[in-house]
């Protein structure tokens, strides 16, 4: 199937009215929680993951994937208005957008940033389109020996790019592969770790760990900061269209910030967050006037949400090629799709290309519904806004009790959400980065089948690894990732990437 | 494989050591775990979660909610009694409507059949 019939056919099965209506609701849920500071998409989607289970696949996938990238246009709004970033993406767009705010261009800061992320989104959708196919050919040819280079490399990369220390998140990738390790062996039909629970045989789901790292802890740090204090920008918002000199200034920060957050978005533990940190870091270098910004610079509106609305599109390219999900979100999409039988990766194309065309495409729709919603409806939003936290937070923490429950229907699930809650609060003090654990968790299973079958093929012998061109290449760049902050620190110097990029002050 | 895991977790938590005792700068300020903050709050919350987690298949769904948000409203919140009251009972009913009724997720009745 040529590109241009595979192409009809994902629009032929995004314009259904089933998959349209899905489609909204999910961009519409994704802008609300972007909006609302205090959840974000990975523990909506952990959430409403139990209530796909009676659609059809492909309308669950569509909705799921709307509350993504729906979260990234709604946290630019929070980010701009109220100077909290609605989620982790837009803690930089916090720095020239509220200022901008402040200077009474509210209006053209929420008009670049919902331009910005839709030529960004549209932009990712057609590079997904153009590149998933033949990487997913080329994946084809990967052997288990291959996969598991390819995965200890994604944790080197997600480690190296983590915003604090490497080793924390290394740290945290290796809790991550001994609770995925808890359950059944796959291959021996040994119990471990189970210490005769019944309910860990099966091993901990992914979703109440990421509802309650992500859900729950969030909700207790902000229950420990003093509620309801939050101040909206309440002058009169006019104006959402930038003007020309606006569009001047933010054309090619939004281009260069398409590119690169597409790109990023492709890395293990890259996408969005990443993305709009680099490209702050990128366009505040290429400006002309660097003194501007953090004083409300539109291009550092317009750079960093165009950076994680392509970065959210570059995601999928890893989950739908090679069956490695590149972040929590991604790994929650995982899920959903193995729920439903499906198996992410290189056969995904071939096996079922409508969910695969059907889901890319309903990108497309779901991006001009986005701009539709933002604009006109910005009003909206700020009323939104004004809900005040003491009410919030018990119905956010009442949907997580809810969908932990009705996964399995086992309140086991219920605590050890509750559990992983305290744990997620716990690390947020003691800044360890949650997300490399829970992919490790996913992926660790992937990692040990990988392994054990390689050492089969070699007969025991680890060196498989190392005379597979593929695996070798993979293997060699993580080693030289690794021994990058090691190099740096002899030499004495203290540039890793993490430095030249803003402070969070946020989370 | 859990073991080789554990044997590398072991040298960074090393590592990790070693670095923040030879690092010249102070190391990033952790927040005091128990401060001047409201951390009593977390405290009482998740064990409500917990508690929940606990009643859920004991009490149905219905009146393990009401209790939670009743809870979490008055003493969490700190909402006036009206709206507590109003408020976790116009949830729990919209709750159970939407997850049980419109999209058929499976709630615990309970003991009481409700």
């Amino acid at each position: 199937m040529d590109l241009w019939n595979s192409v009809l056919l994902g629009f032929s099965i995004s314009l259904e009215p089933i998959n349209l209506f899905y489609c909204f609701m999910g961009v519409l849920m994704g802008t609300l929680i972007g909006v609302l500071p205090g959840i974000g998409p990975v523990a909506t989607i952990s959430i409403l993951l139990p209530a796909t289970f009676k659609m059809s696949p492909i309308s669950g996938i569509i909705m799921l994937a709307g509350i993504y990238y729906g979260a990234m246009y709604g946290g630019s709004t929070t980010s701009i208005l109220v100077n909290i970033p609605g989620e982790a993406a837009s803690v930089v767009t916090c720095l020239d957008g509220y200022q901008m705010a402040r200077k009474g261009r509210a209006g053209p800061a929420l008009g670049i940033s919902a331009f910005g992320s839709f030529i960004a989104g549209t932009f990712a959708v057609v590079a997904l389109t153009l590149l998933a196919p033949p990487l997913a050919e080329v994946a084809l040819q990967l052997g288990p020996p291959e996969y598991f280079s390819l995965v200890i490399l994604g944790f080197t990369l997600l480690a190296y790019l983590a915003h604090g220390s490497m080793i924390k998140a290394l740290m945290m990738a290796c809790i991550g592969l001994i609770m995925a390790c808890i359950g059944l062996d796959f291959i021996s039909g040994f119990e471990r770790f189970t210490y005769g629970i019944a309910t860990l045989e099966d091993g901990i789901g992914l979703v109440p760990v990421a509802m309650g790292v992500f859900g729950v802890g969030e909700v207790l740090i902000n229950l420990e900061e003093s509620i309801g204090k939050r101040e909206i920008f309440k002058a009169k918002i006019s104006n959402l269209l930038p003007s020309l000199k606006d569009w001047k200034d933010s054309l090619l920060p939004i281009i260069r910030g398409s590119v690169l957050g597409f790109f990023l978005g492709i890395l293990p533990g890259g996408g969005a967050v990443i993305a709009s940190f680099t490209s702050y870091a990128v366009e505040k270098r290429f400006s002309k006037h660097p003194e501007e910004f953090g004083q409300g610079a539109i291009a550092g509106v317009a750079g960093p949400e165009a950076a994680n609305n392509a970065g959210a599109g570059g995601n999928f390219i890893p989950l739908m090629t090679l069956g490695i999900p590149a972040n929590p979100v991604m790994a929650l999409m995982m899920g959903a799709l193995v729920i439903h039988g499906l198996q992410p990766g290189p056969l995904l194309l071939s096996q079922n290309p409508d969910i695969f065309w059907g889901v890319i495409v309903s990108m497309y729709v779901g991006n001009i519904m986005l701009l539709i919603l933002n604009l006109p409806l910005i009003g909206i939003w700020i009323r939104v806004l004004r809900i005040p936290y003491p009410f919030l937070f018990p119905l956010i923490l009442l949907f997580c009790l809810i969908g932990s429950y009705s996964i399995s229907n086992n309140k086991f699930d219920v605590l050890i959400m509750a559990l992983f809650g305290v744990i997620g609060y716990l690390l947020r003090k003691i800044r360890f980065e949650a997300a490399p654990m829970l992919l490790a968790m996913v992926l660790g299973p992937m990692l040990e089948d990988a392994l054990r079958q390689s050492l089969i093929m070699s007969g025991g012998s680890f060196t498989i690894f190392l005379v597979r061109p593929f695996s070798l290449t993979f293997i060699g760049l993580a080693a030289i990732l690794m021994a990058f902050p090691i190099i740096k620190w002899i030499l004495g110097k203290k540039t890793r990437l993490a430095a030249e990029l803003p402070k969070e002050d946020h989370t | 494989m859990p073991v080789w895991v554990a044997v590398i977790l072991a040298l960074l938590s090393g590592v990790s050591w070693i670095e923040t005792r030879t690092r010249k700068l102070p190391p990033v300020q952790v927040q005091s775990t128990v401060g001047e903050r409201q951390w009593s709050n977390v405290i009482w919350t998740a064990a409500s979660l917990l508690a929940y987690g606990f009643l859920i298949e004991i009490l149905g769904f219905i009146l393990s909610t009401m209790f939670l948000l009743l809870f979490l409203f008055r003493f969490m919140g700190r909402q006036k009694w009206w709206v507590v009251f109003s408020g976790s009972v116009l949830v729990t009913l919209i709750s159970h409507a939407i997850f049980k009724l419109a999209l058929k997720v499976q709630l615990p009745a309970g003991l009481f059949n409700i």
